[in-house]
């Protein structure tokens, strides 16, 4: 199997990364489009003529055929939703999730998942700047090649995880400084944060810059594992304010790193995370954690589906352990810590990754086993 | 080759529950003057000259309009198709004498400054008839550029008020038509009628001495223009109202009553000929109601010249519950709203003078000086100042003037639909 091949989520055939679609059984493949409701039977023929025609206009029903390509419908001029405005990636074990939010006009996160050879994970989320231009197009190049840069890397140099993750942020800010944009007044060049984990035997490799996190939901205590590269951190760090004080001001999550045409030079934050136990990693972008900034409250959150599945053992004390075990599917918890964060206001864009890990198991199953 | 650009200012949040959408979309066309064109433009143009008993009172009159007229033929490019018309209570074509079009050409120019020279004041004012037989000549050059310069010093008292009016409406579209008044016994608001039905400019010249210049002015505009027909293409959503398109820049022109429905969503508004030049039009559209959260194209605005559509901008509307946003004010959306408020209330203004009701036309007048004043509309606060002593601008607070003369107050009102641009930030 090729680096930049994945595992079809329905079918487990092997396909591109690039694919958009499963060549043997045609599911949707990473990242997914929301599929919402499915077709309704042709033996219905009442819900059949509820359903519009696939790319009609979501508010006055008119044919695809008027739906313009600038996304607007050409009767009712309604702004068709992006596919960007709502994705999932399902691949049973881990799965990731994004979306708009409800004051965001466009999703400016992007995600990328998949599994690559062996019981890997390769996962990456950037949040477009809001303040700069094309942002949406910054954090898109910026995920698709870091992915391509660390699922090569773990085909070829597993054992080089943590440079293959630093080349994988050269990779994005080469693919991100190359973007072809029209100037728009005084704005930045187009600009997003970063966060990249390979999980390889039992460990975590995270690359980062700016302030999309990572966290460990799991043994000895839930925990950050990221620190952010934004104006309230650096100001608690100089000792010259308090977090707290910090945290309260309005230029608190100025970030002070990205990536971009005009990003401060320096190393990107390298790291490689061993858990004690079985346990989830998760990454996200401030969209989540500005609702639930401590990995405790997460924790709690995530913990919270399995307590509410059928069959979750251990009750609201154990969070934690409660997950690695695979008691809610990865794509529950992503979907729960995304109604969170839109019920709790969803201001900005939501990427939500979920990665169970348990180092000391059986390798991860792949879908194929 | 020509090129047009179309760039849309709005400020496209609104509250929720708003429906209407304003927006200053500014057009610049490129290569658009006869220097420009690959090859030479076709051009008809047509000079229209009064030549009422009127125009001999005094004698100056008839003397400039044949100066003008001889030094606006003579600003013709060489193989510009043209002719004279001598108006009176009957049109008569004074050059080429045989009738129909001739091309410009050393030999036709110094052939038609002798006809010109010939002119006399002598009979009735048809502008009507005048109009006629212009629009007979350019059916004859159809596919070139049709420019006319009319000239009159009176009232159209030759014909039925109706006529003018059937003459015009069977005349739009067919040529352009810039209109000049000299001295001041003609009706402003007549000749405006004309220019704005014929998509022209209309002014006062109240000294003759000031026509050959004008003439020459109007002459070399044409001159430059040599993309014709322009059309300005609306599309707008189903369920919503086109409120209004009108050109704001460089004169205040109400385009909406030229609409042409192309389709049930999409109309065409007319913009005539186009040189290099830039001009604003503001838009207003109501949509039917969106929810917060939900963005709507408002309408989308194009360029048509030959039936190919050569740009487009789109105008939009986004619903939010964020105050910030939608109270944001477009600059160039508010500046458009008071010149076109200024023009207002300087002829309503003066229309209350005129009908002795002293309040109103202090209120209206004391209005625009202010909105003058606030657009730095300096040729309009100056004109304004010949009418009204002004206490306080920047309040309004103005006093009549008790002697005002006639060119001055029609200056103010020909010219009350030129406006000053926005200078553009960033």
């Amino acid at each position: 199997m090729n680096a930049t091949e994945m595992v079809c989520p329905s079918c487990a055939a092997v396909a591109l990364a690039a694919d958009r679609f499963c060549e043997s059984c045609g599911a949707t493949l990473n990242p997914t489009e929301d599929p919402g409701p499915a077709p309704a039977p042709t033996a219905d023929p009442e819900a059949d003529a509820s359903q519009p025609a696939p790319g009609a206009c979501v508010q006055c029903g008119a044919g695809p055929e008027l739906v313009g390509g600038d996304g607007y419908c050409q009767q009712c001029g309604f702004k068709q939703p992006s596919p960007r405005d709502h994705q999932e990636i399902d691949l049973k074990a881990v799965a990731g999730v994004t979306d708009r939010g409800l004051h965001h006009r466009r999703n400016e996160d992007a995600m990328a998942l998949a599994w690559v050879v062996e019981p890997t994970v390769v996962a990456v989320v950037c949040d477009g700047v809001s303040t700069s231009i094309d942002p949406d197009m910054a954090s898109q190049a910026a995920v698709d090649a870091a992915a391509e840069v660390l699922a090569e890397a773990v085909r070829h140099r597993p054992d080089q995880l943590e440079q293959a993750t630093v080349d994988a942020i050269a990779s994005a800010q080469a693919a991100v400084t190359s973007l072809v944009y029209e100037p728009e007044g005084q704005l930045p060049a187009p600009s997003c944060t970063f966060v990249s984990a390979v999980v390889h035997g039992g460990r975590a490799t995270l690359g980062w810059l700016g302030d999309s996190r990572a966290y460990w939901l799991g043994p000895p205590h839930p925990q950050r594992l990221t620190t952010d590269d934004s104006w309230a951190t650096e100001m608690a760090a100089t000792g010259s304010m308090t977090e707290g004080e910090a945290e309260a001001d309005p230029r608190a999550h100025s970030i002070t790193r990205w990536i971009g045409a005009d990003a401060p030079d320096g190393q990107p934050h390298v790291t490689t995370f061993v858990p004690a136990g079985p346990g989830t990693l998760l990454l996200c972008s401030d969209g989540l954690w500005n609702y639930a900034p401590d990995a405790d409250r997460i924790a709690e959150l995530a913990g919270a589906v399995a307590v509410g599945g059928a069959d979750g053992p251990d009750g609201p004390e154990g969070p934690s352990g409660s997950l690695a075990g695979g008691t809610a599917p990865a794509l529950s918890v992503a979907r729960h810590l995304t109604h969170f964060a839109l019920d709790s206001g969803g201001r900005d864009n939501i990427t939500i990754i979920v990665i169970p890990i348990d180092p000391a198991g059986p390798p991860q199953e792949t879908p194929s086993a | 080759m020509s090129t047009f650009t179309a760039e849309t200012y709005q400020n496209e949040y609104l509250p929720e529950g708003t429906t209407e959408v304003n927006a200053v979309v500014t057009v610049t066309a490129k290569g658009a003057g006869a220097d420009g064109a690959s090859a030479p433009t076709e051009a008809v143009e047509v000079i229209v000259i009064d030549c009422s008993g009127s125009m001999d009172y005094p004698p100056s009159k008839i003397r400039a309009a044949r100066q003008a007229t001889t030094t606006a033929i003579g600003c013709l490019r060489d193989g510009v198709w043209f002719a004279v018309i001598a108006g009176t209570k009957t049109a008569t074509q004074v050059f080429p004498p045989t009738g129909g079009l001739v091309r410009a050409s050393p030999q036709t120019r110094a052939e038609a400054g002798a006809e010109v020279a010939r002119l006399r004041a002598n009979g009735g004012t048809a502008i009507g008839e005048w109009l006629v037989l212009a629009d007979q000549l350019f059916a004859q050059q159809p596919a070139a550029i049709h420019h006319a310069i009319l000239l009159t010093d009176g009232k159209d008292e030759g014909e039925y008020p109706q006529y003018l009016d059937q003459v015009l409406a069977a005349c739009q579209s067919h040529f352009q038509c810039d209109c000049r008044g000299v001295g001041t016994d003609w009706v402003v608001s007549e000749l405006r009628k004309v220019a704005t039905a014929l998509l022209g400019t209309v002014d006062i010249i109240a000294d003759p001495a000031g026509l050959e210049a004008d003439f020459q002015a109007m002459i070399e505009a044409a001159m430059g223009k040599a993309v014709n027909n322009v059309v300005l293409r609306l599309w707008a959503p189903q369920g919503a109202d086109v409120m209004f398109v009108k050109q704001v820049s460089p004169n205040i022109e109400d385009l909406t009553p030229k609409r042409t429905a192309v389709n049930p969503l999409t109309a065409d508004f007319p913009t005539g000929a186009w040189g290099d030049e830039s001009r604003d039009y503001h838009l207003c559209i109501k949509v039917r109601a969106g929810n917060v959260g939900d963005e709507m194209l408002a309408g989308r605005v194009s360029l048509v010249v030959d039936d190919q559509p050569q740009s487009q901008t789109l105008v939009k509307a986004i619903w939010t519950d964020d105050t910030q946003l939608s109270t944001r004010i477009n600059q160039a959306v508010a500046h458009y709203t008071g010149q076109a408020e200024l023009a207002q209330n300087i002829q309503e203004g003066l229309e209350a003078r005129k009908q002795g009701d002293e309040e109103t036309a202090t209120v209206k007048l004391g209005r625009a000086v202010q909105l003058a004043a606030e657009a730095g509309n300096e040729a309009t606060t100056k004109l304004l100042a010949k009418v009204v002593d002004v206490e306080d601008a920047s309040s309004g607070t103005v006093r009549l003037k008790r002697q005002v003369e006639d060119a001055d107050e029609m200056a103010l009102d020909t010219r009350s639909t030129k406006t000053v641009r926005l200078g553009k930030s960033t």
